[in-house]
C-alpha cells in the first residue's frame, strides 16, 4: 500500500502518525514545499508578540519524519489525476499513490486593497510571514492592521508588543465579531480602546495603498480618510488552498466536499483540515472550520478510514480559545449575533467577572454554542455537549446551580443516584 | 500480612515484644488504629476545618483553589485561632476540673464529711494558708482545710481581683500580664469565655483570640493545675526522693496485678490503701496468688510514684500493651488519657476495666462509682474484683517481658530546696558557675505519630550532655526512666559540670517532678528563681519541651509556659500552619509580647540545639558565661 | 505487565476533599503539606470534587484518553504521551497557557494556574499526571492514598471490571457476598 499525504501541517502530520500506527509496513510519502521539521503555525502570533522565540515554533525534532518512516518530498503539488492515481509535483515529477490525502490547508484571504503597493501587504499564516513582519517592524513606527478577527487581533497585539503604533481597521461594527457575542465583543472593544498606541476604527474598509515618497505607505479608506503608515498587515480570514486541483475534475473552488468518511468525490482521495468541507454540527450544514484542533482530528479520522476502518467523522464546529488582556475567552459553535438569531441563551456569571453563556436552538432546544470569559476549563464539556446534540433539558439542575464547580456533564452522574454496590 | 518491624514504632523492648504478641493474638492496638486512620485529614492537620456551627461544616483551601472563607465569612486565620482557643480551653478545663476535685476533697476533710481521706502534710496546708492570706492563728488543721478550700473554690467561680496563687509569679511577669490584659480572673470563667468567644459571630480577630487563649492557659498553670498539685501534696503528702521501678516487668506473674490509670490521686490512693488490707491479701493468697501487686500507668501512676514509690508499668502508649501481657487482672481508671480502645483490648483477655468517676463512663467497662464518703469501701470492692478476675487468668497467655528498671523519683520543690539546705542559693550558684547551664522541663505525652519514647529520651540525653538539668513530668518520666536516665548513675551521661553536681548531691541529671498537673511545680520553681534573682521568668536560662505531645492539655501547658516567659519546643506540629498569622505569632511574634515563643522541631537533636542556643542567649544576657 | 490506573467510584465519595489537598501537596515543591501551604507559588489540585446531583460529591480528574482531544488541540505539543506509559502529561516548559486543551476536554479536567515548576511563565495547563513519579517509586497516586472511603482506587482496570461483574451477578442471584 502506498499512501501519499499532500500537506504536512496539522492534518497531514496527524494522518501520517496514525497511518504509521495502523499500517506499520505501508509506504507513506509526504509532500510539502515548506521547510521541515514540523512547526505549529498558530504559534507565529506568540513569536510576533515575543512570547516565544522563533525556534520554539518547532514541535518535533529534525528526525521526526525519518523516525515515523515517512519519505518527505519538499515540493509543491500541482496536479492530481484521480483516474490514473498520480500526483504531479512542481518539478514535473510524478508520485503514484494507492490512497491520497489532500491536506494542503488554506491561504490568507486577499485583503481586497487596490493600489500599486497592495502587494506589499503582510499576511500572517506561516513562519516566513512572521519573519518578514519582524524584519519590517521598528519600535516607534506605525502600522495598519486590516481585519478585526482573530488574526487581525493577534497582529495588533503583536505589533504593539514590538513598540509600534497601530491603526486597527475593522469592517464590522466591533472587533472579534465572528468569535464572541455582543457583550464580550463590547468588553474587548473597551479594552482595546484603552490601549495606548492603538487607534481602533470600526465600520471601515481600506480601499487602496500607495507608496509614500518619504517611505511608508498611504492607505485610503472608504470614508475618504487616509493614513500614512510604515507597515500594513492583513488578517481577513483564509481560503482553502485547493486551487491546484482545478484540473482534477474535483469541484474545488471553495474547498473539497467530503462524505462522512472524509472521502472526496474521487476514489481513494480523502481530504482533511482547512481544505475539507465537513458537516458543522452546530449549524447542521457543510462548512469549513479552518482551525488547528479540527485539522488534527480530521487527519486522524482520515487515516483511520484510509487504513480501511470504517470511522464516520462526527462533524466539526467552530471553536477558539483567545488569551485576551490577561483573560481567557473561549467560544464554541454558534455564538456571534449573526448566527444566533432565534436562539435562546442562558448566562451565568460571578463577582470575579467570570462569564459563561450557553446558546440553545430556539425550536429544538439543542445546544448550538457556548462562550466563556475566564471559564476556559468548562468549555470543553460544552464542546462535547454541542457535538453530542445535548438539549437544554439535558443540562441537569446541579450543573445550572453551580456551573463553575459542578461535576462535568460528560460524567455518568445518573448512577450516582443509585445505591452503592453496583 | 507483611512482618512489621516494631522498632519503627517504639524504642522500648517491652513494647516491641508486646506489639508482636498483640499481632500474634489478633489484638488491635493504638498503632493499628492510627494506621487505619491514615491519611489524616489535611484540612484538620492545618487547623482549617470548622465544625462550630451548622451553617457548615467548613474548610478553607490552603492552596487557594477553593473557598477562602467559611459560610460565616471567617477566614483561615480566624478559623485556626478559634480552633486553637477551643483546644486550650479543653486542656485547661481538664487540669482545672481535676484540681476542683481536690478542693472538694480538702473541703470534705475539713467539714468532717469524709473519713476516707486525711491531711498528711498539715505543715504545707499551713504554709498555703499563709500564702493565701488566711489567718492561721487559733485554727486547727480542719479549720484551715475549710478556709483554704473555700478560698480556692472562689478561684473557680466568683470573680475576685486575682487568683489565689498568682502572687507566686514574679512581679515583672504579673505587670506584663496586666499590661496585656491577660491576667486570669477565674478558672472556669476564662474557659467559659473562650467557648463564648469561639461561638460564631463573637471574637473574630485572631490576635485577640490568641491573647485570650493565653489567659485561659495561665488560669490553668497558675491556678487549676497548681491547685491540683498543692492540694494533692497536702492530702497525700509532699513527695520526697526515693527509688522505684519502671516498665512492664513491674507486673508480677504470681501476684494479683492491679493497674491504676488516669490522673487524680484520689482514687489511686484509695486503691493503694485497699491493696494493703490483710483480708484481701489473704483472699488473694487463698486464690493461689503470692499477693497483690499495684502498679501505675500515666499520670495517676506518677502521683503514686512521686509520693509512695509505687512502680510504673508504663506511659500513655503502654496502657494497652500492659494488658497484652495477659497478667493484668484489673485496671482501674478515673479520667483523662484513657483510650476507649483499652476496654476492647481488655476484652481480648481476662482483664477487667473499672471506671470510677461520674464524669467518665466507658462502654463495656464496669462502673464502680467512687465518692468522698465511700472511697475506702469502693476501693476494697474493686480490689476484691481484681482477686476474682485473677481466677480467670489464663497462665498460657501470660508473658511479662524483661526485668524492671530502677528510677529515682519524688523531687518536689520542697524536697529539692530541702536537699539544697533550705535555699535556692546553691542551685543559683551552680547556674552562675555554669556547672548547670540551665534547666529544661521535658513534659507531655506519647503520640503514635512519632516513635514511642524516642524523642522524649533522646532530647533528655542531648540536653544533659550540654550541662542542662532536665526535669520530667507525666509520660516523659517513663520514657526517660526506662532508659535509666532517672538514676544517679546517669550522671556519667551528663556533661562535666552537671555530672559533678549530680555526683555531689547523689541525684540523677534528670529529675522526676511529678504528673502533668505538676508542671505547675516547674512554674513555681522558675518563679522562685526569677524572684530571687530579681528578674523575670523570660530572663532565666530555661526552656520547656513537649517532644511527643498529643493532648489538648499539652496545648494548654505549652501556652501557659510560653505566656509565662518559657521558650517551648514542640515535637509534633500543632494544627496551626493553615494560618500564617497564627503560626507566625506562636513561633515568632509572641517573643516581643511575652518574651518567649514556641518552636516546632520533631528531631530531638535539633530541638536540643534550639534550646542550647536559647539558654546561651539568656545566660549571656544575665552576664554569665555561655 | 498489568497497567494500573486510578478508578473512581463516585457513589463512595463523601466529599471530604482529602484527594484534592493531598494532590496539591504531592505536586508542591516541598511535597510536605506543612511547607507546601506557604510556598511562593501554591501548588494546585489536579483532582476536583465537583457538585453532582442533589449536591452529592463527584470526584473528577483526567481520564488520560487515547486518543486525547487535549493532546490533539495542543499546538506546542506540550501534552505528551512519551513521559509515562498510558498517561497524558503536560510538559509545563512547553505549555503556553493558550486554553485550547480546556476547550476540548469533555471532562472539565484541566485548569490554568501559574506553577512553581515554571516560575514567571504565566498560567499553564494543570492536570492529573497520574503521579507517575510516585508510581515509579512504588507508591500509589496521592489522591488514592488520601481516599479513606475507597472512592478512588489504583487498580488494574480488568480486575476492577471483574469485581463489578461479580457484584452484579451476586445481586442478580440475590447473594449477599
Amino acid at each position: 500500500m502506498r499512501y501519499v499525504i499532500v500537506g504536512l501541517h496539522a492534518a497531514g502530520r496527524s494522518a501520517c502518525a496514525w497511518l504509521r500506527r495502523l499500517r506499520p509496513d505501508a509506504s507513506i510519502v509526504g509532500v510539502d514545499p515548506e521547510a521541515m521539521p514540523p512547526y505549529a503555525r498558530p504559534l507565529i502570533s506568540y513569536v510576533l508578540s515575543g512570547e516565544l522565540e522563533p525556534g520554539q515554533l518547532n514541535v518535533e525534532g529534525p528526525d521526526f519524519w525519518d523516525r515515523l518512516g515517512v519519505r518527505v518530498v519538499s515540493e509543491r503539488a500541482t496536479a492530481l489525476d484521480p483516474d490514473k492515481k498520480i500526483l504531479t509535483l512542481a518539478s514535473g515529477r510524478q508520485e503514484p499513490y494507492d490512497c491520497l490525502l489532500v491536506a494542503t490547508g488554506s491561504s490568507p484571504r486577499p485583503a481586497g486593497v487596490q493600489g500599486s503597493a497592495a502587494k506589499e501587504i503582510h499576511y500572517f499564516r506561516t513562519r516566513g510571514h512572521v519573519e518578514r513582519i519582524l524584519a519590517a517592524c521598528r519600535p516607534g513606527g506605525s502600522a495598519a492592521v486590516l481585519g478585526g478577527g482573530l488574526v487581525g487581533f493577534k497582529l495588533t497585539m503583536g505589533l504593539l508588543a514590538r513598540g509600534m503604533r497601530v491603526h486597527l481597521l475593522v469592517t464590522s461594527p466591533q472587533p472579534l465579531a465572528l468569535n464572541v457575542d455582543e457583550r464580550v465583543g463590547a468588553w474587548a472593544a473597551e479594552q482595546l480602546a484603552a490601549l495606548p498606541n492603538l487607534a481602533l476604527q470600526t465600520c471601515v474598509t481600506a480601499q487602496s495603498m500607495e507608496p509614500e515618497p518619504s517611505g511608508g505607505y498611504r492607505l485610503t479608506l472608504d470614508t475618504g480618510e487616509s493614513l500614512t503608515v510604515d507597515l500594513v498587515a492583513a488578517g481577513k480570514g483564509v481560503i482553502p488552498a485547493s486551487g491546484w486541483l482545478d484540473g482534477s475534475g474535483l469541484a474545488c473552488a471553495d474547498g473539497l466536499a467530503v462524505d462522512q468518511r472524509l472521502l472526496t468525490a474521487a476514489p481513494e482521495v480523502y481530504a482533511a483540515g482547512d481544505t475539507a468541507i465537513c458537516r458543522d454540527v452546530a449549524l447542521g450544514a457543510p462548512r469549513i472550520n479552518a482551525i488547528w484542533p479540527l485539522a488534527v482530528e480530521q487527519g486522524r479520522f482520515a487515516a483511520w478510514n484510509m487504513a480501511g476502518q470504517d470511522c464516520p467523522y462526527p462533524g466539526g464546529l467552530a471553536m477558539n480559545s483567545i488569551p485576551l488582556f490577561g483573560r481567557h475567552v473561549v467560544s464554541v459553535g454558534a455564538v456571534n449575533p449573526r448566527l444566533t438569531r432565534g436562539c435562546v441563551s442562558e448566562v451565568a456569571e460571578d463577582r470575579q467577572g467570570r462569564y459563561l453563556k450557553l446558546v440553545f436552538d430556539g425550536s429544538s432546544g439543542r445546544i448550538v454554542g457556548a462562550l466563556g470569559l475566564d471559564a476556559a476549563p468548562r468549555l470543553g464539556e460544552l464542546t462535547w455537549a454541542v457535538r453530542r446534540g445535548l438539549t437544554r433539558d439535558d443540562i441537569p439542575t446541579h450543573w445550572r446551580r453551580a456551573p463553575l464547580s459542578a461535576a462535568p456533564l460528560a460524567a455518568r452522574t445518573e448512577w450516582l443516584a443509585k445505591a452503592a454496590g453496583l | 500480612m507483611s512482618k512489621t518491624d516494631f522498632s519503627d514504632l517504639t524504642i522500648c523492648k517491652d513494647a516491641q515484644q508486646m506489639l508482636a504478641k498483640a499481632r500474634e493474638e489478633g489484638v488491635e492496638t493504638v498503632w493499628d488504629r492510627k494506621r487505619a486512620q491514615e491519611p489524616h485529614c489535611g484540612f484538620c492537620e492545618l487547623g482549617l476545618s470548622c465544625r462550630n456551627c451548622a451553617m457548615g461544616p467548613c474548610r478553607i483551601d490552603p492552596f487557594g483553589h477553593g473557598p477562602q472563607r467559611g459560610v460565616c465569612g471567617a477566614d483561615a486565620h480566624v478559623i485556626v485561632a478559634r480552633n486553637v482557643g477551643r483546644s486550650v480551653a479543653s486542656g485547661a478545663a481538664a487540669h482545672s476540673d481535676h484540681g476542683r476535685d481536690l478542693v472538694e476533697t480538702l473541703h470534705a476533710i475539713g467539714e468532717g464529711s469524709t473519713t476516707d481521706y486525711t491531711i498528711r502534710d498539715p505543715e504545707k496546708l499551713a504554709r498555703i494558708a499563709v500564702e493565701l492570706g488566711i489567718e492561721t492563728a487559733g485554727k486547727d488543721t480542719n479549720a484551715l482545710a475549710r478556709a483554704v478550700s473555700e478560698r480556692l473554690f472562689e478561684d473557680y467561680g466568683i470573680r475576685r481581683n486575682s487568683l489565689a496563687f498568682i502572687g507566686r509569679a514574679p512581679q515583672k511577669r504579673r505587670d506584663l500580664w496586666k499590661k496585656l490584659g491577660i491576667t486570669p480572673r477565674g478558672i472556669d470563667r476564662e474557659v467559659v469565655e473562650m467557648m463564648h468567644r469561639t461561638h460564631m459571630g463573637v471574637d473574630n480577630e485572631p490576635v485577640n483570640l490568641l491573647l485570650h487563649a493565653a489567659r485561659v492557659a495561665l488560669s490553668d498553670g497558675w491556678a487549676g493545675s497548681l491547685t491540683a498539685t498543692e492540694l494533692s501534696d497536702v492530702i497525700f503528702g509532699t513527695p520526697t526522693p526515693r527509688v522505684a521501678q519502671v516498665n512492664l516487668a513491674v507486673l508480677k506473674e504470681d501476684h494479683v496485678n492491679i493497674l491504676v490509670h488516669g490522673h487524680n490521686p484520689i482514687v489511686s490512693e484509695a486503691i493503694l490503701a485497699a491493696t494493703k488490707d490483710p483480708g484481701l491479701i489473704k483472699a488473694a493468697k487463698d486464690k493461689g496468688a503470692a499477693g497483690i501487686n499495684l502498679a501505675g500507668l500515666c499520670c495517676t501512676g506518677n502521683e503514686l510514684l512521686m509520693r509512695q514509690g509505687i512502680p510504673m508499668a508504663g506511659n500513655h502508649l503502654m496502657s494497652e500493651l500492659a494488658i497484652v501481657t495477659g497478667a493484668v487482672d484489673l485496671i482501674i481508671v478515673d479520667y483523662q488519657c484513657i483510650m476507649p480502645g483499652l476496654v476492647t483490648v481488655a476484652g481480648c483477655y481476662h482483664s477487667k476495666v473499672i471506671t470510677t468517676s461520674p464524669k467518665a463512663h466507658f462502654s463495656g467497662a464496669e462502673h464502680v462509682e467512687f465518692s468522698l464518703d465511700n472511697a475506702r469501701q469502693k476501693a476494697l470492692q474493686a480490689v476484691g474484683m481484681a482477686i476474682e478476675a485473677y481466677s480467670g487468668r489464663d497462665p498460657k497467655r501470660v508473658f511479662i517481658p524483661g526485668s524492671p528498671v530502677p528510677m529515682m523519683t519524688g523531687f518536689s520543690n520542697e524536697a529539692v530546696i530541702g536537699a539544697l539546705g533550705g535555699t535556692l542559693t546553691p542551685l543559683i550558684d551552680a547556674i552562675k558557675a555554669g556547672q548547670i547551664r540551665g534547666a529544661v522541663g521535658i513534659v507531655g505525652c506519647n503520640n503514635p505519630r512519632v516513635k514511642h519514647d524516642f524523642a522524649n529520651s533522646e532530647l533528655a540525653k542531648e540536653l544533659i550532655k550540654r550541662d542542662i538539668l532536665v526535669l520530667v513530668t507525666g509520660c516523659a518520666t517513663v520514657s526517660t526512666g526506662k532508659q535509666g536516665l532517672l538514676m544517679p548513675e546517669a550522671a556519667s551521661l551528663a556533661g562535666p559540670g552537671l555530672s559533678a553536681v549530680c555526683r555531689a548531691l547523689g541525684i540523677p541529671p534528670v529529675l522526676h517532678v511529678g504528673s502533668c498537673v505538676d508542671n505547675s511545680r516547674i512554674m513555681s520553681l522558675c518563679a522562685a528563681l526569677a524572684t530571687t534573682l530579681g528578674v523575670d521568668i523570660s530572663d532565666l536560662p530555661v526552656a520547656a519541651a513537649a517532644p511527643e505531645w498529643y493532648s489538648e492539655k499539652a496545648v494548654a501547658i505549652g501556652l501557659y509556659a510560653v505566656a509565662s516567659g518559657v521558650f517551648t519546643v514542640l515535637g509534633v506540629t500543632p494544627p496551626v500552619l493553615g494560618s500564617s498569622v497564627v503560626a507566625g505569632l506562636l513561633t515568632n511574634g509572641l517573643e516581643g509580647v511575652v518574651g518567649a515563643t514556641f518552636a516546632i522541631e520533631p528531631d530531638p537533636c535539633k530541638a536540643a540545639e534550639l534550646i542550647d542556643a536559647r539558654i546561651r542567649t539568656k545566660r549571656l544576657a544575665l552576664g554569665l558565661s555561655a | 505487565m498489568v497497567v494500573k490506573s486510578v478508578i473512581i467510584r463516585p457513589e463512595l465519595c463523601v466529599g471530604c476533599m482529602q484527594c484534592m489537598i493531598r494532590c496539591a501537596e504531592a505536586h508542591s515543591e516541598s511535597g510536605v503539606l506543612a511547607l507546601a501551604v506557604s510556598e511562593a507559588v501554591l501548588a494546585k489540585p489536579r483532582i476536583h470534587i465537583g457538585v453532582g446531583p442533589e449536591l452529592r460529591p463527584f470526584p473528577n480528574k483526567c481520564r488520560h484518553c487515547e486518543p486525547a482531544p487535549c493532546q490533539e488541540a495542543c499546538m506546542p505539543g506540550a501534552i505528551r504521551s512519551d513521559i509515562a506509559e498510558g498517561l497524558k502529561i503536560v510538559d509545563m516548559a512547553r505549555c503556553i497557557g493558550c486554553g485550547m486543551c480546556g476547550m476540548v476536554c469533555p471532562y472539565f479536567a484541566i485548569r490554568y494556574y501559574p506553577a512553581a515548576q515554571v516560575a514567571g511563565h504565566g498560567a499553564v495547563a494543570i492536570k492529573c499526571d497520574g503521579c507517575h513519579e510516585r508510581v515509579a517509586r512504588g507508591q500509589v497516586p496521592a489522591c488514592v492514598e488520601a481516599c479513606v472511603t475507597g472512592a478512588l482506587a489504583f487498580e488494574d482496570v480488568n480486575r476492577h471490571m471483574n469485581a463489578g461483574v461479580n457484584r452484579l451477578a451476586n445481586a442478580a442471584l440475590g447473594v449477599t457476598a
